[in-house]
């Protein structure tokens, strides 16, 4: 058997080449072991309790070779044996190989010498374990030289169990047995192959093609041999011819050829093997595992390294100080179905139908296993790419929402600037034609159906503008609006709120109710909008939109809120405007009424002085006259002197009055509070009005101007309340501090409506505004019907008084 | 027998001639002048019995040159013989010492009785203003309670100091300077007598203010 693994690969080359060198040992070493082992043989060898004598001088294995140092199998085997030393023992171990020649020890002499050379060699440093590798050598080691090294433990590796039972054996020796199992591997074709019923069994020549042979026989004719036919010693080309014309009954089992009948040798019975099953038409089955790749589908078999990891094990146990003894032979157990995948599916036979068991060689790599990487790679590529371009895809969606979105803020603020500038730059000529016109853009650009502007008058509300559907002419709501008749809503105006309006909430709610009366009848939905500038209502605006299930997004809000905005400060300015314009009118007016009223003045003076005074000199110039023509009639001269007495005082008195109304003297003489006392008390006097005079403490000097100031409004201020507030009494009072005089006039009279007094076409209040407002200094007039009039004036006190 | 000495005062020329000529039966005129100076000179110079002036005269008018001779300690007996026939300058001549206030045009009925009556230290005042004049005089001077004190814009002030505003605060609010509005914040102590600011918040409170808390 050992002969025919040696010769089925003699020309493999690709064996690991072995060095004899590396494996002889420097004498110091050799000394050393020896050393060693005369210190103290070692008890139980654990590792743990190594000395430094073991660390430095290894345990000896001498593995004994059948065939020659290159075939692969002995690669095999020794690979094996020391993975299975070193899973065992981790102290350092040497290893000796020595290799029988087959050939030659058939020789006596050889053998002698051999042996010789073998007992010198290891003289020094005899094995502490020897294994003996395959059938040969461990036959001719235990048969013929047994006793070569006595003390040495005995691993045989991969030895035949009928060989083995034929040696004689020894308690230091177990080992590792093998078996062909040709029955099983028949078997096995016969399951895999069921067409078959014929069995093809090819053997060689040789001698030892001959020994593999008959094993074969003895073996197989205990059962249906009827079935089987051998060809034994055939050339290889005719087998090759004959296996390519069998027909599909029938099945191969391949023993080994070495040489055929005519004595011709194959190169090995691996070449033959892969040449028939090159040929074959029928699948062929083998032995060994070393078959496996050359062709054959498989069969029953152990591993070489197996059984060398095996022997390895032992190895370590015997070293690690287990006897021999307590080891059993094993390694038959190891055999299993072993099979060639390729093979497999050249015959098409399933996995399926292989024992569970099963070692599969060669396992062709599946796609997946094959490119799967790459699959992946490729599908990550892909997917990454498909990632990308969705990406792109919804950026680009993304990108084009926000560009209509942009273009669409960018048209409505167009629109609104446009708006915004018309309303805000218009002519004060036609201001509601503007807003017409900016109603109806603004409605179109964001898509209104209706839109108001409900201006603030007083206690009422009126539309200043709108638009409207032609369809909504007829169904208007009114133009103007009392405001306590939309109570909730205009408390929600004041509050700066928006409403929003919904015509189907009408009938459940009070404020919605009111809402209504502001919007057109069919409008379905809205929101309204206070006008304020400064806190100030100015009215509301009102938007209407034609859906009535209108969602009033952000955005619509915020526009609308602008467009308010806007409309509050286009209300605010237009006012303004108008107020500009109606006090420009109104200092017009007063310029030429004060213009109108001086000339008046010097008119009604200069009338008094020449139609009065002027007469009444000249009748007391004639009285003179009358006194002078009766000079001698004492009675008479007496007479028209008392006239003419009683002529001049009165003359003077109105002279006086004459010139107090052009200057009040009282003014420069006793001082503003006098001046103001007289006043009072005159007006009391002639029974107009009962004026209350309350005067604080006042500065030694006021300016005159002041004073002629307080003292004219005063004046003006009393006689308006004599005029037109309808009561007898009024209050007065003067004060100051270190700011400002203050005067104050107050009555309890009819009031009047602040805002009309600026109608006023008197001199009035205008003329109090101006004079203040000379001097630098504040005039509060405040008044409402029938709650009287207070005017507050405040002149600052200047430094400068003259 | 030695008549009483008079000092005549008026700018008018006629006027003061006029009146020579009426009193210096009675009377000892010591001089005639012509203005408020020449009068308080006069009076302090000559020492009349009597001053008869008017009171519209230039550089001072006759109240004030009977202010100030009153100021130097001067009593002279003073009549007011004037045009304005307003009860107001009557009383604040009476007010400022004068004994008898006559109304040019009334002079020539009125004069001499209110002068014999000046003399004799009595009040005289024209017949025609006496009534009105007496009834200015009555009213007195004006009491005032402590709200009364204050000017518009005192009370303002006060009102926010009171709601717990800053001088800065009030000053922003009132459109003054802040120190304006601290100097008013010390007036206003001083007009109503108080010390601290929680008295300034219970009289503020007790002028309705503002409201209790």
């Amino acid at each position: 058997m050992s002969e025919s693994e040696a010769c089925m690969e003699p020309s493999a080359t690709d064996g690991w080449p072995r060095s004899q060198a590396t494996r002889s040992r420097p004498p110091s070493a050799v000394l050393l072991a020896l050393l060693a082992i005369l210190g103290g043989w070692w008890g139980g060898g654990q590792p743990a309790h190594a000395t430094s004598a073991e660390l430095t001088n290894p345990r000896r294995v001498l593995i004994l070779f059948t065939a020659r140092p290159n075939l692969p199998i002995n690669v095999q085997w020794e690979r094996g044996i020391r993975t299975g030393v070193k899973q065992l023992y981790s102290l350092p171990v040497a290893f000796d190989c020595e290799y029988i020649d087959f050939d030659r020890l058939q020789s006596p002499e050889y053998r002698e010498q051999w042996l010789s050379l073998l007992r010198a060699k290891y003289a020094s440093a005899p094995p502490d374990l020897i294994i003996p590798v395959h059938d040969l050598a461990s036959r001719y080691f235990a048969t013929a030289q047994p006793e070569i090294f006595p003390q040495s433990q005995v691993v045989f590796c991969s030895i035949n169990e009928e060989t083995l039972s034929l040696l004689p054996l020894q308690p230091r020796m177990t080992g590792v047995t093998y078996r062909f199992e040709y029955q099983r591997t028949l078997e096995l074709a016969r399951e895999l192959v069921p067409r078959a019923r014929q069995v093809i069994v090819i053997g060689g020549a040789s001698e030892m093609d001959q020994d593999l042979l008959q094993a074969a026989q003895t073996h197989l004719d205990k059962q249906d041999a009827n079935d089987i036919t051998y060809w034994v010693g055939l050339p290889l080309d005719e087998i090759c011819d004959r296996v390519a014309k069998l027909g599909p009954e029938h099945v191969i089992l391949f023993l080994s050829l070495e040489s055929d009948r005519n004595g011709q040798m194959t190169v090995s019975s691996y070449d033959a093997a892969q040449a028939i099953s090159a040929a074959t038409a029928v699948p062929i089955f083998g032995l060994f595992d070393s078959l496996i790749g050359t062709g054959v589908v498989g069969g029953q078999m152990g591993r070489v390294e197996e059984q060398g990891v095996r022997v390895g094990t032992i190895a370590g146990r015997l070293l690690l100080g287990e006897s021999p003894a307590s080891i059993p032979f094993s390694g038959i157990e190891m055999n299993r179905p072993m099979f060639d995948d390729r093979q497999l599916q050249r015959w098409r036979i399933p996995d399926r139908a292989l024992p569970a068991d099963a070692i599969v060689l060669h396992r062709t790599p599946s796609l997946w296993a094959q490119y799967g990487t790459t699959l992946i790679l490729i599908g990550t590529i892909i997917g990454a790419q498909c990632l990308l371009i969705i990406g792109l895809l919804f950026n680009r969606r993304q990108r084009r929402l926000a560009q209509d979105e942009l273009r669409e803020m960018l048209e409505f603020q167009t629109a609104f600037c446009h708006i915004s500038s018309t309303l805000l730059d218009h002519s004060p000529d036609i201001p509601l034609l503007e807003l017409d016109h900016a109603i109806k853009r603004f409605s179109e650009s964001v898509g209104l159906a209706y839109c108001a502007v409900w201006r603030m008058d007083g206690d009422s509300l009126e539309v200043l503008s709108q638009r409207t559907p032609d369809r909504l002419e007829a169904a208007n709501p009114p133009q103007t609006l009392m405001i306590n008749s939309i109570p909730t809503v205009w408390g929600r105006v004041t509050r700066g709120e928006r409403v929003p309006f919904s015509a189907a909430d009408v009938r459940d709610r009070g404020e919605q109710t009111e809402l209504a009366c502001l919007f057109p009848q069919d409008q379905k939905s809205g929101m309204l909008f206070p006008l304020r500038d400064n806190q100030r209502e100015l009215g509301l605006i009102v938007f209407g939109v034609a859906d009535s299930h209108a969602r009033w997004h952000d955005r619509l809000l915020d526009r609308l809120g602008m467009f308010a905005d806007l409309i509050s400060q286009f209300i605010a300015r237009t006012d303004a405007l108008q107020a500009l314009a109606n006090s420009r009118s109104e200092a017009r007016r007063l310029a030429g009424n004060l213009l109108t009223a001086q000339e008046d003045e010097r008119r009604r003076i200069s009338r008094e002085i020449h139609d009065d005074i002027c007469q009444r000199l000249v009748a007391a110039g004639m009285q003179v006259r009358n006194v002078e023509q009766a000079i001698d009639k004492p009675t008479a001269a007496l007479t028209s002197l008392g006239r003419l007495s009683d002529c001049l005082v009165d003359l003077s008195r109105d002279v006086q009055h004459l010139a107090r109304k052009l200057h009040p003297a009282i003014l420069d003489e006793l001082g503003l509070a006098d001046a103001i006392r007289s006043e009072c008390n005159r007006l009391a006097e002639a029974g107009y009005l009962q004026v209350t005079f309350q005067c604080l403490p006042l500065p030694d000097k006021i300016d005159k101007r002041a004073a002629l100031c307080l003292y004219r409004i005063l004046q003006e201020s009393l006689w308006n309340v004599v005029k037109h507030a309808d009561t007898k009494h009024a209050q007065v009072r003067l004060s100051s501090d270190a700011e400002a005089l203050y005067l104050e006039v107050t009555d309890r009279g009819r009031g009047f409506k602040a805002k009309r007094s600026n109608l006023n076409t008197g001199l009035g209040l205008v003329s109090f505004r101006e004079r203040v407002r000379l001097l630098a200094g504040k005039i509060e007039i405040s008044s409402a019907p029938n709650q009287g009039t207070k005017i507050l004036v405040m002149l600052p006190i200047t430094e400068d008084d003259s | 027998m030695n008549q009483p000495r008079v000092l005549i005062a008026d700018d008018h020329f006629l006027v003061a001639e006029g009146l020579r000529t009426l009193l210096e039966p009675t009377f000892e005129v010591a001089a005639i002048v012509t203005d408020g100076e020449q009068l308080v000179d006069a009076a302090q110079r000559l020492a009349p019995d009597l001053i008869v002036a008017d009171i519209s005269m230039p550089k001072l008018n006759g109240l004030e040159a009977l202010q100030q001779l009153r100021n130097t300690g001067n009593n002279a007996k003073f009549v007011v013989l004037t045009m304005h026939s307003d009860p107001v300058y009557a009383a604040r001549a009476i007010s400022f010492g004068a004994l008898a206030f006559i109304l040019k045009h009334s002079a020539a009925h009125e004069l001499l009785t209110a002068l014999s009556e000046a003399l004799a230290g009595r009040t005289y005042i024209a017949a025609e203003l006496r009534e009105s004049v007496n009834r200015l005089l009555a009213a007195g001077p004006e009491e005032f309670n402590l709200e009364q004190r204050l000017t518009p814009r005192q009370m303002q002030v006060l009102q926010l100091y009171a709601q717990g505003h800053s001088a800065k605060e009030v000053a922003k609010c009132l459109a003054i300077s802040r120190r304006t509005a601290e100097n008013h914040k010390a007036s206003i102590k001083l007009l109503l007598g108080v010390h601290s600011t929680a008295d300034l918040v219970k009289l503020a409170i007790r002028f309705g203010l503002v409201d209790p808390e």
